[in-house]
């Protein structure tokens, strides 16, 4: 990791990426500019890799992974339960969405803007007012 | 190894990953990314963290 994450991209920018979206890697572009680091959290990699059609698609998501700029988040880094706690405490505020959940608990930890092409259900989950990048307009 | 040769190789990374980049498109994200998180709002996460820990 080249510095510290700036943004964190949940499993709907992945997909955007994965289709093409130019915001995506405009987006990537400045923060590694800037010398800091664009978080991928591995239940949205997971997410994404899931909902990947082709395996042109999943090979682009793990040529994505490569990029200097990007690093993948583990769910638990530490050892014990914690993470995973709050990790599901905050899917549950989204329905149930483990891979939402991740990415918020995520954004919170690294005190990062959160990338997503659904605001809605992001800003569900996050605190009122936290820095939601939408990637859709 | 200097921030520029830095940059100009992770652009061509990102172009092998697909992604090709416009200084426009960089600098549409360049203010949201300067922009702080509201102190409340940081102050609000950790409160969940630490109620959900």
């Amino acid at each position: 990791m080249s510095g510290p994450v700036a943004v964190v991209l949940d499993a709907t920018a992945l997909a955007a990426y994965v289709d093409g979206q130019l915001a995506v890697g405009e987006l990537i572009a400045e923060v590694a500019e800037e010398d800091r680091t664009v978080g991928v959290p591995a239940v949205c990699l997971a997410a994404a890799y899931a909902a990947a059609s082709s395996e042109v698609s999943a090979a682009l998501l793990t040529l994505l992974t490569t990029t200097p700029a990007v690093t993948v988040l583990p769910l638990g880094a530490e050892p014990g339960v914690d993470d995973a706690r709050q990790v599901g405490v905050l899917a549950r505020t989204a329905g149930g969405d483990i891979a939402l959940g991740h990415a918020a608990r995520t954004a919170i930890a690294h005190q990062a803007h959160l990338a997503t092409t659904s605001p809605g259900p992001a800003a569900a989950v996050l605190p009122t007012g936290w820095s939601i990048l939408d990637l859709s307009q | 190894m200097t921030l520029k040769v830095r940059v100009h190789q992770g652009t061509a990374r990102l172009r092998r990953a697909g992604i090709e980049v416009t200084d426009a498109g960089k600098a549409r994200w360049r203010d949201r990314l300067a922009a702080p998180i509201p102190p409340e709002a940081l102050a609000e996460g950790q409160r969940i963290l630490d109620e959900a820990a």
